[in-house]
């Protein structure tokens, strides 16, 4: 089962706090799925590829975005 | 007054205080960094002549206050001895001024603090029609206010579409501040608008299979600002310079309009402005060719 984190409620810098807590958890291979607000999109992409993380698929919901990481 | 006094208040530096003989000592410092060893002569230079307070400047200057006027030359070298010199004042290129830049930001795009050490090398403290200011922010964030120097440098990046890997997931057209990408999924194609383009870097730094590449890195310029009483913002000349090779000559020919063009208590800003951004615009280009000659000589 993907795993999910859901980050719409919260602001930064709590949000990196979780995803990045959220991505050592998971093992190699795992994927997790990462729910998030447009206004967020820049800011998470660039600290997800700056740690070297795989984003595999991504897609909009209206003002919502769905990222899929990988480790 | 001793005459020798008078000849180090002449150098400048030496901020005349509200109090009768006491002075505020204006000190060098390049894009707002200092080293700890530099820090630990302005704080003993502080408390031994001073008041113990030490006065951050608008501009990322330090000065020190409450100097009295027979020790001027005993702090100028008690600085100078922990590395630290004396700051300018009057019509001449003052502190340049930087942001943290990429080695600490990361969102930066030039190493402004180096940029700021470079220009300072070669202009800080030289002659001007009238007081010339100089920022450089290391990405289009713009944290020092490029626009509200006489030359404003903003670190900027081009981007370039590579459609070898690119899904077309729509994030560089979401990311985009000013809307200059357009993503079309059907046609699987990306169309980037360079009018709009400010060259944030946002697609390049967002886009999850690296099909937002780096065409090109360098600076934006920005002429003619300032702020005081009468405020008004710097305006952009010329493209995207590439900063290796381009930077010191932008600034050299930015100086040099200025000495052939401006008068005494007029900025650079306003010297433009009754010369013309045009004929500067064609100076600049004229300047960065000659170089490009130099090369291919």
């Amino acid at each position: 089962m993907k795993r999910q984190l859901d980050i719409r409620g919260d602001v930064c810098p709590g949000l990196f706090v979780k995803v990045r807590a959220e991505m050592e958890r998971l093992r190699k291979g795992e994927k997790l799925e990462v729910i998030l607000k447009e206004r967020d999109l820049k800011d998470v992409m660039s600290t997800l590829k700056i740690e070297g993380y795989q984003v595999p698929h991504v897609s909009q919901e209206g003002e919502d975005y769905r990222v899929t990481v990988t480790k | 007054m001793e005459d020798l006094d008078y000849q180090e208040l002449k150098k400048g530096g030496m901020m005349r205080q509200s109090e009768k003989g006491r002075f505020s000592v204006r000190l060098h410092v390049t894009g707002g960094n200092l080293t700890s060893m530099a820090m630990g002569i302005i704080v003993h230079v502080a408390e031994r002549f001073g008041s113990g307070e030490i006065h951050l400047t608008a501009r990322q200057g330090i000065e020190i206050p409450n100097i009295s006027q027979e020790d001027l030359r005993k702090v100028k070298n008690e600085l100078s001895s922990g590395g630290v010199s004396v700051g300018v004042c009057g019509p001449t290129i003052r502190t340049i001024t930087a942001c943290q830049g990429c080695r600490i930001c990361p969102n930066g795009i030039l190493d402004a603090p180096r940029l700021a050490g470079v220009i300072d090398q070669n202009f800080y403290g030289k002659p001007v029609p009238h007081k010339f200011k100089i920022g450089i922010s290391g990405c289009t964030n713009n944290c020092i206010k490029a626009e509200e120097n006489d030359v404003g440098i903003k670190g900027a990046v081009e981007p370039l579409w590579d459609e070898e890997f690119c899904t077309h997931c729509g994030i560089c057209q979401s990311v985009c501040p000013v809307k200059a990408i357009e993503v079309d999924q059907e046609k699987k194609k990306v169309k980037i608008r360079f009018f709009q383009c400010i060259y944030c870097g946002d697609c390049i730094q967002s886009c999850p299979t690296n099909s937002m590449k780096e065409a090109q890195r360098g600076f934006l310029l920005y002429a003619g600002g300032k702020f005081g009483r009468f405020p008004s913002i710097g305006k952009r000349i010329g493209k995207l310079f590439s900063h290796d090779s381009d930077l010191i000559k932008a600034v050299g020919a930015s100086v040099e309009f200025f000495r052939l063009n401006g008068k005494p208590k007029e900025r650079f800003g306003g010297a433009l402005e009754r010369v013309g951004f045009d004929k500067f615009e064609e100076f600049m280009r004229e300047k960065l060719e000659e170089g490009l000659d130099e090369k291919a000589a």
